[in-house]
Parts: structure tokens; sequence; C-alpha cells
């Protein structure tokens, strides 16, 4: 029989005539049920209004059938803090269903004390939870271990004052496998839950060890509990995690990708108190590997899980797993965001051995219809060409020659790339420019703008510079800051190279940034650059060139990683929310706990990585220069060349080195993005 | 874990909802719809769902559309989001063994049963059984796969679950050492069906190479057995390889078949396959996937395309190609089509073939090119040419070239070359009757040019 036409808004005073009306008949329970089907459509529906229902629910407690009383106690679970004096009259019953000979009842008994909070519920659950944890029905302890988390939600220190944690920690020696599961589950909310006390499941290595052995034959579900809780488990030696990684490994293959992920978790994991685990049990990358790709098989939804989870793996644990880039390309039908997502782990797995192939993938899809992609895949081009040096000449033809049609978003994204790898590979990629700059035209992006504006002002000699540049900036009142910065100091060094020509009109540029505009940095410049050049000690315009015209500092292939910290942590949230964002737990996620690896004997320290050391000095140069600038006059001329660099690199080339800001940074950008608004 | 769970229709509207743990309010599905399903309504196209996990505050959203329908999990904190997605995918499976579409009426004539059933596979919002055997011994009145049943007892074969035992008894046996196999199960007739299904994934470059190949395959069965029967079940015997694992490595055989990975059903004893390379199993009754598996080497391919596109000036496009079938001459394949995509605004179109059929769609920009039936190792040609307006000729040169797309069924071909070699059930006087069939089908196969 159908039930849609009982998913209606009802009154409750009709629900009532109609119960009463049942009531008549002889034999009330068909009727009855019925009833209660409307009652459950307008909890659905969330129709508040029918817990004035609350006394004829509790009245049908007293029917003997589980249906009835079924939907009766979800009812009074949700509906008794509406009028705490009426409900109390249901602890009889409640009481008197402990006996019960239907575990099912029973079960249901348990969950309905403890999720209704009035004191004499929660009273009442303190006295009877112990005899549900030792029930003689595996179901219904399954129950009481939930009933007794959620116990401890409500009132925490009573739980521990009482003693209860014992008794759930008993049931980790159940006989059922399903019950010593939950028993684990339960444990973790518990610990999860209140941040402040400082609870920590120990486990007992024998005893886990023989529950992972069985843990197969019960619910997929009860395997990821139990893969899940080995989190807790330390190793002490270096042979007790590694044994504990042979038990886990056979868990990559099944056919569940949130058994997968745990595994996977757990192995990398109990990697932390291995040396160099992947030397030891030599297949154990391509395990890994090939059991995340397989994932892919998977619906959308869980691919981009996945994805995410192999990007953390390529950034923190790039030894652990081995993937064969080609089957990390995009399908022309994946989802966007999977999309997205696998251009980032192409361009990890990037490297001297494969990048003609993804070079040439990355190029169909820097022609895809769709505008972000083809943008991203251009984007990722640069990152590529400034990565590797010897896949820089084939990344820089490739974008010459889809440039060549001139479309326009094409073009623009190109700018700000090409400029990239025109610094960092200086004086290589020269005819490239001259390219790009033909059409300029179609740029009015302010990133690809401030790119454009960028060469123009350090290519001047080698193209009508100044009329490309005029046009560009007819309109700079009504440009960004970025392009307004841009403009002023690609004027300059024009001025510099060519002194006579610009002379008029570079007067009239910084004219108007020092005078017209009102932004206090762009006018702080102006009149910078001004006093620069007009500075008539010695030679002409020596300062003003060492200042301006200095070799760039040269971008580096981009750090890639995030702070060790934070993908300690992530790593030991494979599989989670996390995971997704890639971002520091705690920031997402403020009720979490924070989650860190146990110290023991085992613990292996974790690498440093070398690359992170290779940005700082640009940094720490410009400080000691600004400090000892003023002191030691006499190699002033030295110093302010560096002083330039870093000074530029915040100025001019502000775009560039914001480009270059760790993956790291681009990645939570990226996934603050996914988001849209992060908060209400 | 989750919070509660909630199904909205297209517009919106609750038409299921269920909260496991206090922490949100049953309104808070007015944020969902606000956030996700009004911005998708008005970005018109669905397929622009920016991600799958929406995370506002401490409260995340984690959801999928099944057809026009959306089901959702809200949580809160950081939780194990692969368990949230995995246990919303197999609660849609249990709602197709309920209905026969998942659509709004359907779930709402369903509605109770759907409530009752989401209260008991879930606990405090961890999952703890979505086998529906599991269901039915705490909801007997749940109608799950009860289509099946009803085509069993035609068959003629009885399927006896004795409902009317207190039930208290029935849920010791769903609760015992085996979740997925109630005791009990008695067939006429013991049956085994398998079927082994591929996908295979293929990309070629101009040139007509081979960027990318590989096949997903997987291995459903179907089983009506009596009793708990122990089966064992072997592949291609000695030359099945499975990449990463220890035990019989690759000798260079180029006739064996590498597996990359494969992926098997709860039932299947993994530590004995990681040991000793044997599947064994208890099967689950009725109808399951037993593996799946991914293959990337030596690859039967069943066609080879290859296509030449050229423009002519601005307005004129010219298509010349040949599909090839590679597969041996006796077996045959059904449904295959290649559609041929064109630049918009086609005015004429013109097409010849030496067999099949063509037929332009101009609403999709596509030219199809169809057969009912193509034998093994055949060749066969199209040429093609359309014209296009002047207008759209204009824009020919930002034309995106999607790639050529092709489509068929071939039976009794698995391109992977993976083979069942045996089935066996270790058990005096056990009769079964089984039955192996396979199939290919096109994933993914496409042609760029």
């Amino acid at each position: 029989m159908s039930d849609g036409k009982l998913f209606i808004k009802t009154k409750s005073s009709e629900i009532k005539a109609e119960l009463d009306q049942a009531y008549k008949k002889s034999k009330p329970h068909g009727k009855i049920k019925i009833i209660l089907k409307k009652v459950t459509a307008n909890i659905i529906i969330n129709n508040n209004e029918i817990s004035r229902l609350l006394p004829d629910m509790i009245n049908l407690l007293r029917f003997d059938d589980i249906e009835i009383r079924r939907v009766c106690l979800d009812y009074l679970s949700l509906y008794s803090h509406y009028d705490p004096t009426v409900a109390v009259k249901s602890l009889p019953f409640l009481r008197r269903f402990r006996e019960d000979n239907d575990a099912v009842l029973r079960a249901l008994t348990i969950k309905t004390i403890a999720s209704i909070g009035l004191p004499e519920f929660v009273d009442l659950s303190f006295q009877v939870i112990r005899l549900y944890l030792k029930d003689k029905n595996s179901f219904v302890r399954i129950s009481a271990s939930f009933a007794l988390a959620r116990m401890f939600h409500n009132d925490s220190t009573r739980v521990l004052n009482e003693g209860l944690l014992t008794d759930l920690n008993e049931l980790l020696y159940d006989d059922d496998q399903g019950v010593v599961s939950v028993a684990l589950s339960a444990l973790d909310s518990i610990i999860e839950f209140d941040k402040s006390l400082d609870l920590k499941l120990t486990v007992n290595p024998d005893h886990f060890i023989q529950l992972v052995k069985h843990i197969h034959k019960s619910t997929e579900w009860s395997q990821i509990y139990v893969i899940n809780s080995l989190l807790s488990f330390v190793p002490t030696t270096t042979e007790s995690a590694l044994d504990m990684i042979e038990l886990i490994l056979p868990f990559l293959q099944h056919e569940n990708s949130a058994i997968v992920l745990n595994a996977v978790k757990v192995i990398v994991y109990l990697s932390n108190y291995v040396n160099n685990p992947q030397l030891i049990i030599p297949t154990l990358p391509k395990r890994l590997g090939s059991s995340l790709v397989s994932l892919l098989a998977k619906p959308t939804e869980i691919q981009f899980l996945v994805l995410r989870n192999i990007i953390l793996l390529l950034l923190g644990r790039k030894e652990l797993v081995e993937f064969n880039v080609e089957m990390l390309f995009c399908k022309y039908d994946d989802a966007i965001y999977v999309k997205d997502t696998k251009l980032e782990i192409i361009y990890l797995l990037a490297n001297e051995e494969n990048f003609s192939i993804v070079a040439r993938e990355l190029e169909e899809y820097a022609t895809d219809v769709d505008v972000a992609m083809a943008r991203k895949a251009i984007r990722a081009f640069g990152n590529l060409a400034v990565k590797l040096h010897n896949a820089a000449p084939l990344c820089v033809e490739i974008i010459m020659d889809i440039i060549s049609n001139g479309v326009s978003y094409i073009v623009q994204e190109s700018a700000v790339v090409l400029r990239n790898i025109v610094r960092r590979y200086p004086g290589q990629f020269d005819d490239s420019i001259i390219e790009l700059v033909k059409h300029y035209k179609v740029i009015d992006e302010s990133d690809s703008k401030t790119a454009m504006i960028w060469i123009l002002g350090q290519y001047c000699g080698q193209f009508d510079s100044w009329d490309i540049l005029k046009d560009i900036s007819k309109s700079y009142r009504d440009e960004s800051l970025e392009v307004q910065l841009a403009i002023l100091t690609a004027t300059i060094k024009m001025y510099l190279n060519y002194p006579t020509e610009y002379e008029t009109t570079t007067l009239e540029v910084l004219k108007w940034a020092t005078e017209e505009v009102d932004n206090p940095d762009l006018r702080e410049r102006g009149f910078f650059y001004w006093r620069l050049i007009s500075s008539e000690n010695n030679e002409f315009q020596k300062v003003a060139k060492d200042v301006v015209l200095v070799d760039n500092p040269i971008i580096n292939s981009e750090n890639e990683n995030i702070n060790p910290q934070v993908l300690e942590e992530l790593e030991l949230n494979i599989g989670t929310l996390a995971s997704i964002y890639l971002k520091p737990v705690s920031q997402v996620f403020r009720l979490s706990r924070h989650k860190k690896l146990t110290p023991s004997p085992a613990l292996q320290s974790r690498k440093k990585k070398t690359t992170v050391v290779e940005e700082t000095p640009v940094y720490s140069n410009r400080k000691a220069t600004l400090s000892t600038d003023q002191i030691h006059r006499k190699k002033s001329i030295m110093r302010q060349a560096s002083f330039d660099s870093s000074f530029s690199g915040i100025s001019d080339d502000s775009q560039g080195s914001n480009k270059i800001t760790g993956l790291a940074n681009r990645l939570s950008r990226r996934a603050s993005m996914i988001t849209g608004k992060k908060k209400f | 874990m989750i919070s509660g769970l909630f199904i909205f229709d297209g517009k919106g509207d609750v038409l299921m909802s269920k909260i496991y743990k206090e922490g949100i309010k049953r309104n808070v599905s007015d944020v969902f719809r606000i956030q996700v399903i009004n911005s998708n309504n008005k970005l018109g196209n669905s397929k622009e769902v920016r991600s799958p996990i929406l995370t506002l505050g401490s409260t995340s959203f984690v959801y999928i559309k099944s057809g026009k329908l959306w089901i959702v999990a809200v949580t809160r904190s950081n939780q194990d989001c692969s368990t949230i997605l995995e246990f919303i995918y197999k609660f849609e499976n249990i709602l197709k063994m309920m209905v026969a579409e998942i659509n709004d009426e359907n779930i709402i004539n369903n509605f109770f049963q759907i409530y009752q059933i989401l209260d008991e596979i879930v606990q405090f919002g961890y999952p703890i059984n979505l086998e529906p055997g599991y269901i039915k011994s705490i909801l007997p009145n749940a109608t799950i796969g009860e289509t099946k049943l009803i085509r069993r007892k035609s068959n003629g074969s009885s399927y006896v679950l004795n409902h009317n035992n207190k039930s208290n008894e029935i849920l010791n046996k769903a609760l015992s050492t085996i979740t997925w196999r109630p005791q009990g199960i008695k067939y006429r007739r013991n049956e085994i069906f398998l079927n082994v299904e591929e996908k295979i994934n293929v990309l070629t470059n101009e040139q007509s190479e081979i960027l990318r190949s590989y096949v997903d395959g997987k291995i459903m069965m179907k089983t009506h057995l009596s009793g708990m029967p122990e089966c064992k079940f072997g592949l291609n015997n000695d030359d099945l390889v499975l990449n990463g694992l220890p035990g019989k490595e690759n000798d260079g055989n180029s006739d064996s078949v590498v597996l990359e990975d494969c992926k098997f059903h709860q039932c299947v004893e993994l530590d004995k396959f990681t040991e000793q390379r044997v599947i064994q199993f208890i099967p689950p009754d009725g109808e399951f996937q037993l593996m799946s598996y991914n293959c990337r080497s030596s690859i039967n391919l069943p066609f080879k395309v290859t296509a030449q596109v050229q423009q002519f000036g601005s307005r004129k496009v010219q298509y010349k190609l040949s599909i090839k079938s590679l597969f041996p001459s006796k077996t045959s394949s059904t449904n295959v089509q290649i559609k041929i995509p064109t630049p918009n605004g086609v005015l004429k179109h013109y097409a010849s073939t030496t067999h099949g059929k063509t037929k332009f769609h101009p609403e999709d920009n596509v030219l199809v090119w169809k057969f009912n039936k193509m034998f093994g190792d055949n060749e066969y040609v199209l040429t093609a040419e359309v014209e296009l307006t002047e207008l759209e000729g204009n824009r020919l040169i930002n034309w995106s070239r999607p790639p050529i797309k092709l489509d068929f069924v071939i039976d009794m071909f698995s391109c992977s070359g993976l083979s069942v070699n045996y089935l066996r059930i270790d058990k005096a006087n056990y009769k079964t009757v089984k039955w192996v069939k396979y199939s290919t089908q096109s994933g993914s196969y496409d042609i760029r040019y």
C-alpha cells in the first residue's frame, strides 16, 4: 500500500480525534499504525505542533506491539522536553521494557532513555545502563554502548564519576566483533567530544592483532571502526609497526573506499615508526598507489575525496606512494572539481622523465571549451616550466602555439605565465615575449595587465614599448593599484634606459602618480622614484639605475611543502573532511581534537625538506640591508642593489612573488574557494 | 559521525529527515536549501556543482545527487568523510532495492519504511549494518528486494526464511559471525550466475596512437545457494599477475593478464588472498559484486578508429573516419555508435558510409554513425562534410574540437583477457549449476583529432 497520501501536514487535534475513533474498534492496531505513519510524516517535515500529542503517545505504549512502540519511543525521544511533567509518565513503561523478551524493544528503550535530557530520564539511564551493557543479546549491547556515549555528551562528569567507562572498556573484549567495533567507535566519539579532558585510548597490541585478524567476518562498518582505532596503537619497536602494516595491507583490497582510506591512514601513521618502510616492503608504494587509483572508478564525490588525499600524500609522503601519471589524466566528462584536483596532481607528479607526456596532455586541456579549465592548464604550464628546467623549452613552445590564435583568456593567462618563465630563465625565452606582445590589445584583466606592463618595462629596448604602454595605460585612473604601480615602475625603467626620448612623458606619469591619484602607496612610490631620478650626485642617474635596473631575484621552483606539523596532523586525518580542505585541522574545525604522533622509541623524526631554505635569503638579505644601509654609506651602492631586488620583489613584481607563494597557500585558497562562503 | 540525514527534491523540499545526534536541528535543512540547491538551480546547470562538500562554521554538508533528488548527510566538526560518502551511496543502493526509480513520488510513498530503516542502519551517527538481511531481521515488514523474491519464486526454486519466528531468533542469526548471510536458506536447485563485466576506457591522439587505455572490470555474482557454502574461485589459472602483490612475479610472458589492483566484496577472505592467492568466500544470498579490478597492460582493444578532420576555409569541415573491429570474426558487437562532434551552426551536412546509418543531431551538434550489429574483423569508412553559417564560420577558430566518442557492447569478450577458470564449492553432495557470462562495454572511449 502506498503511504504517499499520509505524507501531509496534520494538526495534532485531528490526529487526536482519529485516535479516539480507533480506540472504539475492537482491534485498533491497524488503524493506529496508519495514524502513527501520519505522526512520522509530521516529524519528517518538522511540524513541531504535534508535540501536543505527547500524552496520547505515552498512552499508546501500553499496546504490546513492537511497531506501535517503535514509533512512540522515537516520538518520545524527540518531543519529551516540550512537556517534562507529562513525559515522566512514560517512565514506568520504560522501566518495564527492560525485562521484555524482545531484544529489539530493549535496544530501543535504552536508546530512548539516553536521548532524553530531562533529569528523571538521566537518572534512569544511570540506573539501568550497566544492566544493558551486560545484556545477553549483542544487539542490545550495541545500542547500550552508543547510549553511554550519548550520556557522556549530556553529562560527562557523572559518567566519569560513576566509572562507567570501565564497563564500556570491558566490551572491547566482547565475543561479538560487532559489539567490539561499536564500543571502539563509542569510545572514539567520547574522546573526540571534549577536548579539555585528557582521555586516551590505550590498546593492548596482542588483543588488537587478534581483533584485526578476525575482523573480516563482521560488517564493513565494523572494519572501518576497528582499523581507525589502530591510530591509538603506539608501536614501541620498528618490528611491531611492520607487523601491523603487514596485517593491514590486505584491507587495501577491499571494495569499500572508507576501509581503503582508513587502511591507508593507518599504514601512513605506522610508517612514522619505521625508518624507510618503502625499502623494507618494496611493494608498498606501488600497492598504496594502485589501490588509491582504483578507487577512481567510484562515484565522483568519492573520487574527489581520494584525489585530495593523493595530493596530501604527494606533499608529505612522496616516497610512500607510486602513481602512474597517465592514470590521473582528466576524462572529458569528469566533474569540474575532479578535473581541478587532477590538474594539481599532474603538476605534482611531473618530473624529468614524464614531462613531455604531461605537457602534451596539458596542451589538450588548454584548448578545452571550459575556460576555467583552460586557464588552469596554462597556469600549470608556467609552474611546470619553473619547476623543471628541461621542460621549459617545450612549455614555452606550446604556449606560443596556443596564443597564436589570439583568444583573449589564453593570452591573458599566458602573459602571467610567461612573465614568470622569463624571470626564472633570464635571456632564454626572450623571443617568446615578442610574440606575446603582439596580442597586447586583448588584455584587460588586472593580473595579466600587470604582467604585460612589467614585461614592457623590462624589455623596453626590443619593441615599441612606449606606444604599447601608452595604449595600455590610457585609462590609468580606472586601473587597479597593482596596474598603476606597474605602469609607474615600467615608465621609470624606460626613462632610465632612454632618458632623452621619455623625459616629458615620464614627468607626466610622475605627476599623475603623485598628484592625481589618492592612494598613499602609489604617491609614496611616485615621490620615491622622483627623488631618485632627480638626485644629481656623481654620474648621471647612476644610483637610480642601480636601484631600478637590476636583475630580479630569480624565482625558484616553488616550495611544495605545507608546514610539516600541519602535514603530520593531516596525515592522521586521511579520509576526513579536513583532508579535503588541506588546511590545519583546527583552522577549519575549531571543535576538533588535535591529533599528534605519540612518541615512542621507534618514532622516526621527519626529514627536513631542503627546498624550504631557498626562499628565505631574499627576505633576510633585505632586513640586513635596511639596518646596515644607514651605517655603511660606502657600500651603499651594492647594498642598494640588493635592496632594490627585494624591494622590487614586493613592488612591480609583487604579482610574481604572490603567484609563487607556496603551493600550500594556493591549495588553501582553492579549498576556501570550493566552499564559496565560509561563515554564515 | 553523521548528525543527520536529509533527502530533498529538486526544488529543495524536504522528503526525508532523520536526526541522529544533538548539535543540529531539523531546520538546518533551510541552510542547505539556500546555500546549495537554490544557488545550483540558479546556475541552471546541475553539472556545475563546485564541490560535494560544503562547510559552514563547524557544520558540514556532504551530499550527492540521485536523479533529481539530493541525499545529504549533515555532520559536525571533522569527521571521516570517506565513511559518510560510502554510507550515502550504500543507502542510495537500499533505496534502489526498494523502489524502481528514485524520485520524489517513490520516496514519499515509502516514507514510513525509509524513516524506520534510517533509524536502524545508523545509531548515534555511526552506520551499523546496511545489509538487506539485517534490515529485514529488525524490520520484518521492510520490502527491500521484494521484487527479486517474487521472480525467484516464479523460477521454481523456493526460498525460505521464516519470518514467523520470534524476532529474537532471526536477530541472533543476523548477528551471527557472518553478517551478510542469514542461516537456514534453502533452494531446490543451487545456481550461480557469474557476470564478468568490463568497461574499456581509451584515449587516442591525432595520429591514432593510444594515449591511455585501461579496463575497469567487475565480477557480478548472483547466487541461489542453500546453507552456508564456502566457494573457491579461480581466474586464468597460472598466468594471472596482480601487480604489487608478493608471490608470482611477471615472468615477461605476454599472454598473462596483469591486474593493477583488485577490490573484493567484504565476504572474501582478504588475508587468504594475500597469502595463498585463493579467492575464498561464503557469498551473500542474491546479487552482489564479488570483485572489481583494474587492468592496464596487454589489453585487447576491440576497435581501431582513425579520424581525419580538416577545415576548409572558414565554413567547411570535412571528416574521414574508419573503424576496424579487431575482435574475432565470429563475435559480434551491438549498439555500435560513433558520435562525431561538429561545430555550432551547421547549415548543410552530407555523409556517406560503406556500412551503417548516419544521422545528424543539430541540437547536440553531433553526427551519429550507427551500426546495429558489427562482426569482428571488418573495416568500414565514413566520409562527411558540414557547412556552417557565415556567422559561426567566423568562430570556427575557437571550436574546441571535443573528442569523437565510441559506444558499443560486446558479449562474450573480455578486453583484459581475464577468464574464470573454476568456481568450486567443496562440499559433498552439493550440486550446483553455474553460468558464466562475459561482456565488454565502452567506458569513455575518446578519439582526439
